[in-house]
């Protein structure tokens, strides 16, 4: 291993920056402001560590804290909670903090325990996040003790600042990494936090060995994306249904005899279709016209009621059978002579072509 | 396809019964055949296309007839 070229506050400072690097790009299921705001809070968290490494190891990695805040964060009821927050913006008690908000601070309070005693000192870290409220004990047990939700929007500016600044930092940590010996040392560092988590185990490690999707990752950001609690066997393949892949083969000598023979057959039995077919259009069209017709001259030229019912009637009668004639030629077109075409094209298909496996 | 036919099937069974039931009781209440037929002859000159169809089908079997006999004779 080569000796760091950094002090150990650049060194602290990278370690920082990549993790918060790989957490925000695992957290984009979140809204912008809940992820800067997520980010914000890891960002103090590093900022009031006094030991970086130690921090690193009790997070052990970017994916699990992504797995831990995707646990408590419900982008539906998030938003319908930034929802109600907007409409009762003024004069409104202090909403219920988010769930991931919530988790996070956990996170802090376990990581602190000394602090947690003295509330004095959390509401002061976590006035970062929010506006200054009272410090009051919360009846629910997982409340922050003095950090009510942070509205999302609009964000507090200290909240923006830091989130813009903390982006700024990982676009520049992305864009020029670190030198060898400094990307050494940071790795040494993620790996004995994964190291320390493969002796860890609890819901977060259950739920990523459940829907762990192995994958081929970049060899320098290995120490973040292993997690030692993973199982090591090899990735099963995913089942799929049994079929061959086959291939259709023509016989082409028989392909060409039933074309020779079907195209002449076909031609023929079009031909004698188009008989029916043209004398159903030819019956439908007179049927229609007469129809139409007697129905003219039933309500123009006769007083008689009788007379009149009589025609009216023949002329229902003529139209009925003019509809029916003009069903059964489209049923002819449409149905004898295409199914006759299909059939042969399918039939030439069936016979004519085999099917190999590829 | 089908089930438009099974429409069209119903609409025409309907309209055949509709017109069946107005020519019955046409007929029932005195309808006279013969008085209708000259107001329609008057109206669209349907004895003149009777002659004409009647001359034409005539010519047809005629031919037809001949054509028959022809290679027989």
């Amino acid at each position: 291993m080569n000796a760091p070229a950094y002090s150990q506050a650049e060194v602290n400072d990278i370690i920082k920056q990549k993790f918060l690097a790989e957490l925000g790009k695992l957290l984009t299921f979140m809204y912008e402001e809940d992820r800067q705001t997520a980010l914000a809070m890891y960002s103090k968290m590093f900022d009031d560590a006094a030991d970086e490494r130690d921090l690193v190891h009790y997070l052990i990695s970017p994916t699990r804290q992504a797995v831990v805040i995707a646990r408590a964060y419900n982008a539906r009821v998030r938003k319908l909670q930034v929802e109600s927050q907007s409409r009762e913006q003024d004069g409104a008690e202090a909403e219920a903090a988010p769930d991931f908000v919530l988790a996070i601070d956990q996170l802090y309070r376990e990581y602190f325990p000394s602090q947690e005693q003295n509330a004095q000192v959390l509401a002061d870290q976590f006035s970062l996040f929010e506006e200054a409220q009272p410090v009051e004990e919360e009846p629910e047990p997982r409340a922050p003790v003095s950090a009510p939700a942070p509205a999302p929007q609009p964000a507090p500016p200290a909240v923006q600042e830091e989130a813009e600044q903390l982006v700024a930092e990982t676009v520049e940590e992305l864009a020029n990494p670190a030198p060898a010996s400094t990307a050494d040392a940071v790795e040494e560092v993620f790996a004995a936090a994964n190291a320390e988590a493969s002796v860890k185990q609890d819901d977060v490690d259950s739920f990523l060995e459940d829907f762990s999707v192995p994958a081929e990752l970049p060899p320098e950001e290995e120490p973040y994306e292993e997690e030692p609690a993973w199982p090591e066997e090899e990735p099963e393949p995913l089942p799929y249904r049994d079929e061959p892949q086959t291939v259709r083969k023509p016989r082409v000598f028989l392909l060409i005899l039933f074309v020779l023979l079907a195209v002449p057959i076909t031609l023929a039995g079009v031909v004698l279709l188009l008989i029916p077919t043209l004398f159903f259009l030819a019956l439908a069209a007179v049927c229609i016209v007469a129809g139409a017709a007697v129905l003219v001259a039933a309500f123009s030229g006769f007083q008689i009621l009788a007379d009149f019912l009589l025609l009216f009637g023949a002329a229902v009668v003529l139209l009925a059978l003019g509809l029916l004639a003009l069903w059964l030629f489209v049923w002819f077109i449409g149905g004898a002579i295409a199914g006759l075409i299909s059939g042969v094209i399918g039939l030439g298909q069936s016979w004519c072509y085999k099917e190999v496996s590829a | 396809m089908k089930k438009a036919g099974r429409v069209v099937l119903i609409i025409v069974l309907v309209a055949v019964l509709l017109g069946a039931v107005c020519i019955g009781v046409g007929l029932m209440t005195g309808a006279d055949t013969m008085r209708i037929y000259s107001a329609l002859d008057s109206r669209y000159n349907i004895g003149a296309y009777q002659e004409a169809y009647t001359a034409y089908a005539g010519e047809v079997i005629g031919a037809v007839t001949e054509a028959w006999q022809g290679p027989a004779a």
